[in-house]
């Protein structure tokens, strides 16, 4: 072909022609980025022979990455943070169905995709946190009573378009119906002491410091305060009082980080294997400790298992994802920007 | 890992002699000033400032390799694609990085590929291409940054390729060709890195060969009517060259 000779250098080439491997290799993609999670790779290698070849990047983006290449992308696994995500990932055509019964027993079933696609293998709640020294106001005990309209002028959040709001309200939608939900949004939007701003981060630091009186975050974010080496992050921990919305009732909503198997998986089997290894007890400590977050097997270590134990609302994950376009439609009714 | 080591210039098979860099002198300095010229600071990383200068290598390919085979009116419009669209914020980067550009070389190419004049063109795109290698060599270029302009060239290669052919079908010449040309230079510079850097040669004559397995989705410069294969070939090329170049830090 004419392409060949502009190729012509002159040098030798490998007798290998491609990116042949051995198969020995299971290659993810991860919109994870924590340095526990290398020491968890390292083990999988040590102990099955198995080399991990990691590709790291935003959800989103891997997720584009993934379509794009089609039947031949590399990609075996995808990591994602958020079950939203797990569910754009589903809805793209990216994973395939898995058939595991390690996986099956050791994840439980709201947590993973009824089809096989996904599997959760960490989560956080979604909490309210409410300045100690002000206390929580009398009768807020759920999600839904951050509409009360005793709570006018107390109450920050970030955008609406984050995802994990996205996801909240997707699980009021499930259970509440779209109109409850629309009026739930409505009466928080009316609450607030000021326009949607920052990251959950910004709102702990705010509700701590008395600018608001009461916001929602994740737990990791209180966990990586409660950890931090700066005394200023532990001295904003320990302003927050936390509180797990909605505990005489459904429980308390959970987002997960999961992982499926890519649509093109070359090395399948492999990554089977490796999903499985993430839910033993030793992994999944690893796996949970590197972002604060609950294990889906066993018990909370770390900074977070200071929180205590609660009740977690057992909606299938895969509703948050499905629900997020009405989300969206619902915040933008409600005008929570 | 290897040592950090200029890259040395690409060759080219179409660069029949490579001349010295035939820019603009900068005018004398002022005698009576005493204070230093202050470089702007460089706005790009050195990966975004060699993959902007591959990009421009593979438009100037392309195009030298269509005035080879008599397609004047298309080798002009990727002639003049650089200084076009991709220059100008260059500018600032040579700038900051004490070196002269080579707007003048793109300006005698191109008009020359305009002009059709055949018997100048050769010389034209050999000192054009001189004069971007030197505009190269300022940057220390490590095993792993060669390694990422390559990832990031196929992957663009990908994106044109995908406008370029669309369900088998020719859509666009210059994009598919464009993909060509970023392609090509892609498997140069994974040739010179094979060869300037003895400890990852091995890993880089993989990535070449893997880029020269790509060569029939270019069946020829001009597409035909039916060309069948995907940009997904190519951003999976592309994910490929990024696994194997992990070994390159290992």
């Amino acid at each position: 072909m004419f392409a060949l000779r502009f190729l012509a250098s002159g040098l030798a080439l490998a007798a290998t022609a491609t990116a042949a491997d051995d198969g020995n290799v299971v290659n993810v993609y991860s919109a994870r980025h924590y340095d526990t999670d290398l020491a968890l790779y390292e083990r999988f290698e040590e102990r099955t022979g198995i080399r991990v070849n990691l590709i790291e990047g935003g959800s989103d983006g891997l997720i584009e990455r993934i379509v794009n290449e089609a039947e031949f992308s590399p990609a075996d696994l995808l990591i994602t943070v958020d079950a939203g995500r797990l569910w754009r990932a589903e809805q793209a055509g990216v994973f395939q169905p898995v058939d595991s019964a390690v996986l099956k027993e050791r994840i439980p079933a709201h947590l993973r995709d009824p089809r096989g696609h996904w599997f959760g293998l960490s989560k956080r709640a979604r909490v309210i946190v409410y300045n100690k020294t002000a206390g929580l106001p009398e009768g807020i005990a759920r999600y839904e009573d951050l509409a009360d309209p005793r709570l006018g002028g107390k109450v920050c959040m970030r955008s609406s378009g984050n995802i994990y709001n996205l996801s909240l309200l997707g699980s009021l939608i499930e259970h509440n119906g779209e109109g409850s939900a629309g009026d739930w949004s409505s009466g928080v939007v009316a609450n607030f002491r000021r326009p949607p701003q920052g990251n959950d981060t910004a709102q702990l630091r705010a509700v701590a410091a008395g600018e608001c009186g009461l916001s929602l975050a994740n737990t990791y974010y209180i966990g990586r305060l409660l950890g931090s080496d700066n005394p200023q992050d532990r001295a904003v921990a320990e302003g927050l009082g936390v509180l797990f919305p909605n505990q005489e009732d459904r429980g308390t909503h959970v987002n997960i980080s999961g992982a499926g198997v890519t649509r093109h998986a070359p090395h399948r089997d492999n990554a089977v294997k490796f999903l499985e290894y993430l839910t033993g007890n030793d992994a999944q400590r690893l796996f949970a400790e590197g972002n604060n977050e609950y294990p889906v097997v066993g018990r909370a270590s770390g900074p977070i298992a200071a929180l205590g134990e609660f009740k977690e609302d057992a909606v299938n994950a895969a509703v948050l994802g499905a629900n997020q376009a009405l989300a969206v439609k619902t915040y933008d009714r409600a005008g929570w920007r | 890992m290897t040592g950090n080591r200029p890259l040395q210039r690409l060759s080219c098979v179409a660069c029949l002699v490579l001349a010295g860099c035939v820019g603009e002198e900068l005018p004398p300095a002022d005698p009576v000033s005493t204070a230093p010229t202050e470089r702007p600071e460089p706005q790009m990383d050195d990966a975004t400032y060699l993959y902007q200068l591959g990009l421009m290598r593979g438009h100037l390919l392309v195009g030298n390799a269509l005035f080879e085979t008599g397609e004047q009116a298309a080798a002009g419009t990727h002639a003049k694609h650089p200084t076009d669209e991709l220059y100008a914020p260059m500018e600032t980067e040579f700038a900051a990085r004490g070196t002269a550009g080579f707007a003048a070389e793109l300006e005698a190419h191109a008009q020359a590929v305009t002009a059709g004049a055949e018997v100048v063109v050769p010389d034209r795109y050999a000192e054009l291409v001189a004069a971007i290698g030197k505009n190269e060599d300022v940057v220390q270029v490590s095993s792993e940054l060669a390694a990422s302009v390559i990832v990031r060239l196929v992957r663009e290669a990908g994106r044109e390729y995908a406008i370029g052919i669309v369900d088998g079908k020719p859509a666009n010449a210059h994009e598919y060709q464009d993909a060509f040309g970023f392609t090509q230079v892609a498997g140069f510079w994974a040739q010179t890195a094979a060869a300037d850097n003895p400890a990852d040669k091995p890993v880089f004559e993989r990535i070449a060969a893997h880029i020269e397995g790509l060569a029939d989705m270019w069946p020829a410069l001009m597409p035909p009517a039916g060309v069948p294969h995907t940009a997904a070939r190519l951003y999976g090329a592309a994910a490929d060259i990024e696994i194997l170049a992990l070994d390159l830090v290992r």
